[in-house]
């Protein structure tokens, strides 16, 4: 079940990742905000071609990468557009992907307020 | 400090985890974070790229993600299986949450586990954990299993379990290799093992088997067993019926060890206590177990067993002379011989190093045995070829002991035979002789005798006497000869003629012979010093002391122990001695003639002798027997041997000395046919030191019959 206003940042994942990694975790968390960027570009492009593969295959990467370092939100935008291209039949696909370049500037935000060292 | 973890485990340090997904943000999170829990971990982006690196790399885990571009998760994992299905490597596929159909495509793809995304971090490291601990677990079992497969291997040991109810049985592979069975098919059942059972055996197997399922009794037996290709082997097998842990019915397990090679192993123990390894006959232990048995069955009713011993003579100079090598060879040859008689149902058997045994049984005909006795000499006629030769001869004293109904046992035909073999032998080998129970008591006085004679040195019972060889034409004493007496404390004087032969056939001819020799030499240099004149010296040597090779050697000793003179020293050696082995005496005499000692030939023309080889011995003189001269008469009848045999002497240019003249009429026959020395009771019997000495004076000053010029 889809939270209707999930969590920006789970804040028992990122706690637990402080605890195993320490300070690389801000190293994983750079690599993340650098990363992301590209991979929107490319959903943006698949949004304009209506590609549903590469829409269905970008989604579940950004998906992933942001679900595993507890960014919900995040994470939930791209499963939504995600589970419509793998359906076949994407509604708007734009107007998804906006929200999901939304939703990462919010994390970004978050995470920077949250993890000073990340802006490197 | 990492809360999560306690200790990090040893062993994780070498534990290397290939991490594989495509999202990079992911794939380096789990990196670290194994890492942080001390693995090693290696990275791969998509499926070729992890099988690559799996192929280039030792890898003991793989993480893996379902969804990746090139080749999905699933191939991958099926790709990599193949590849690490022999280590069991873990492989741990990350499916999404709540995606059943992921998780069942991921576990027939052979994934080991599935962990959920987003992962969750904590329990991240103990998932990894846990799976490693598994395949540690299963690679410890396959361990275990293959030592007990290779311990099973080495023992030649099997082992079966089989079900009762529904007769699938198990079988071990060293079982299946042991009986021969094909592989064919992992499920056997328990008729497949008694087939593999031979089938004089299969009852005994069966009830065995029975036994144990109705009534608990484990069982222990050998049995052979036919195998796939024919061969038989024997088998030990032990088996125990056992209830079922649940479900009641009954198990029963069993181990099948290959115990040929054992077998044969005691087979061989037990050939070797009752053969003989050289002539591959029967034994004396045997033997003597076959002749307890015919004894107790001609008690029962029935003709009784006939015993006959064989005894090579003289083997021990065939030792000697040829060595224990020939000596072996003989007595194959020899027993070959004798096997010619099993076929009629007699035992062979070889019953001491040179004396074979015969049993008769149903000597029906009462003189059986003495057909089968002539019949052996028969064969010892011919001779044997061995080591390249063909001329060597072996005679054979036989002794027979018959079972009469007077109820002798098995040992008293065994002591019947052996001294009726003795007699035999005593009475010149190369013949036959039936037991007498008098010669028992024979028997046992020989017996005594010898151990008397043993002990006749350390008691100093022996003593030297002398006989003195005189002139032919002086009367004077120019020489003795030296006789050995036995003074037995209780006995008194023993006869010669029964203790010589006796210390012979014992050996103890060569100690008693060189303490003859050397207090005859310290004597008679005693006298040299006392100026009797230039006497000589005779001493006899017997048969066994001629065939010894450090013969030479012991004679040149005692002359320098002795301080005698050789010059002076003859040795006497008979005639039936020298012609033996011709080639072999002419060597022995000439090594005693180079360290200076003269030698005469005793009991001449008494034996079989070559002329031609009369004339290459190296002797001195010439013995005439005593036996040439007894008959001649004082008419001077029956000499013309004695004069034949002085004439061929002279000829030679050997010295001669007549042996046993007792009248005045004999020395004056020998004297006018030339012979140089006398010898005999005319002239003194033979006398102690002492007696000799007083007499030597006597005869010095006084010569005892004057001797016509």
């Amino acid at each position: 079940m889809l939270n209707t206003s999930p969590p920006i940042l789970e804040q028992g994942t990122l706690d637990t990742l402080r605890d195993i990694l320490g300070d690389e975790l801000e190293l994983l968390l750079r690599d993340m905000l650098h990363e992301t960027p590209d991979q929107l570009g490319g959903l943006r492009q698949a949004a304009e071609a209506c590609d549903t593969e590469a829409l269905s295959r970008i989604a579940h990467i950004i998906k992933g990468s942001s679900g595993n370092l507890g960014l919900v939100a995040l994470s939930q935008s791209c499963q939504i557009l995600e589970d419509q291209a793998r359906d076949g039949a994407v509604d708007e696909p734009l107007r998804l992907v906006e929200r999901i370049e939304f939703e990462f500037r919010r994390s970004a935000e978050t995470l920077k307020q949250t993890f000073p060292g990340v802006t490197q | 400090m990492n809360a999560i973890f306690e200790t990090a485990p040893a062993a994780q340090d070498a534990t290397t985890i290939l991490v594989v997904d495509d999202d990079p943000v992911t794939r380096h999170t789990v990196c670290k974070v194994l890492k942080a829990a001390g693995y090693r971990t290696l990275e791969a982006e998509n499926g070729s790229l992890a099988l690559e690196r799996f192929e280039l790399e030792w890898v003991d885990m793989v993480l893996l993600d379902v969804l990746m571009p090139d080749m999905d998760g699933f191939s991958v994992c099926a790709a990599l299986r193949k590849r690490a299905d022999r280590e069991r490597i873990p492989i741990l596929m990350l499916t999404g949450l709540n995606d059943v159909g992921s998780v069942d495509r991921a576990f027939t793809a052979g994934a080991s586990d599935f962990i959920t995304k987003p992962i969750n971090w904590s329990l991240l490291s103990q998932r990894v954990r846990y799976a490693l601990r598994a395949r540690a677990t299963y690679l410890e079992l396959r361990e275990n299993q293959a030592r007990l497969t290779r311990a099973q291997q080495i023992a030649k040991l099997g082992c079966w379990e089989a079900d009762i109810g529904s007769s699938h049985a198990y079988v071990s592979e060293e079982l299946r290799d042991i009986l021969g069975l094909a592989p064919k098919h992992s499920a056997h059942d328990l008729d497949d093992l008694l087939r593999a059972v031979h089938t004089e055996d299969r009852a005994r197997v069966e009830e065995a088997v029975s036994n144990a399922i109705t009534r608990g009794t484990p069982f222990n037996i050998d049995h052979r067993v036919v195998r796939g290709d024919g061969t038989e082997l024997i088998v030990q097998q032990q088996a125990a019926a056992m209830d079922n842990e649940l479900g009641g019915g009954v198990r029963i397990m069993g181990t099948i060890q290959d115990i040929s090679a054992h077998k044969k192993a005691e087979a061989l123990v037990e050939y070797q206590a009752n053969y003989d390894v050289l002539t591959g006959l029967p034994n004396r232990h045997r033997f003597g177990a076959r002749l307890k048995r015919a004894v107790a069955s001609a008690q029962a009713g029935g003709d009784g067993p006939a015993v006959l011993f064989l005894g090579l003579d003289r083997l021990n100079l065939i030792h000697d002379s040829l060595g224990h090598g020939a000596g072996d060879l003989l007595l194959q040859s020899v027993a070959e011989r004798l096997r010619r008689l099993e076929r009629r149902g007699h035992t062979v058997a070889r019953f001491g190093s040179d004396v074979f045994a015969l049993l008769l049984e149903n000597a029906a005909r009462a003189d059986a045995p003495t057909e089968i006795a002539r019949e052996v000499l028969d064969m010892m006629v011919q001779s044997h070829a061995i080591e390249g030769r063909d001329d060597l001869f072996v005679g054979a004293s036989i002794g027979i002991a018959c079972h009469d109904g007077a109820a002798p046992g098995a040992d008293m035909l065994l002591k019947g035979a052996d001294a009726a073999m003795h007699r035999a032998r005593q009475e010149g080998g190369n013949r036959f002789c039936h037991h007498d129970p008098r010669m028992e008591a024979e028997a046992r006085e020989r017996l005594k005798l010898e151990s008397q004679l043993r002990k006749a040195m350390e008691r100093d019972e022996l003593e030297v006497y002398y006989q003195p060889q005189v002139d032919a034409r002086s009367g004077h004493v120019v020489g003795m000869e030296a006789l050995l007496r036995w003074h037995h404390s209780q006995m008194g004087l023993v006869s010669p003629l029964k203790f010589i032969p006796l210390a012979e056939e014992t050996g103890l001819i060569v100690p008693i012979g060189a303490w003859v020799l050397r207090t005859a030499c310290r004597q008679a240099k005693e006298w040299h010093e006392r100026d009797y004149g230039p006497l000589r010296l005779g001493v006899n040597l017997s048969a066994v002391q001629f065939a010894r090779g450090d013969l030479v050697a012991e004679v040149a000793g005692i002359l320098r122990e002795t301080g005698f003179d050789p010059r002076y020293l003859e040795l006497e050696v008979t005639e039936g001695m020298a012609m033996g082995d011709v080639e072999r005496s002419i060597a022995t005499l000439r090594a005693l003639r180079e360290i200076g000692v003269q030698v005469s030939l005793d009991d001449f023309g008494t034996g079989y002798s070559s002329l031609s080889y009369l004339q290459r011995l190296p002797i001195r003189t010439l013995k005439v027997d005593r036996s040439f001269v007894k008959d001649i008469d004082a008419d001077g009848n029956n000499g013309a041997l004695a004069s034949a045999i002085i004439a061929m002497a002279h000829s030679l240019n050997l010295n001669v000395i007549t042996e046993g003249v007792e009248t005045e009429a004999q020395a004056e026959f020998v004297r006018q046919r030339g012979c140089h020395e006398i010898q005999g009771f005319l002239y003194s019997k033979p006398l102690p030191a002492e007696a000799f000495e007083s007499h030597l004076l006597s005869a010095l000053r006084r010569p005892r019959k004057r001797v016509a010029a």
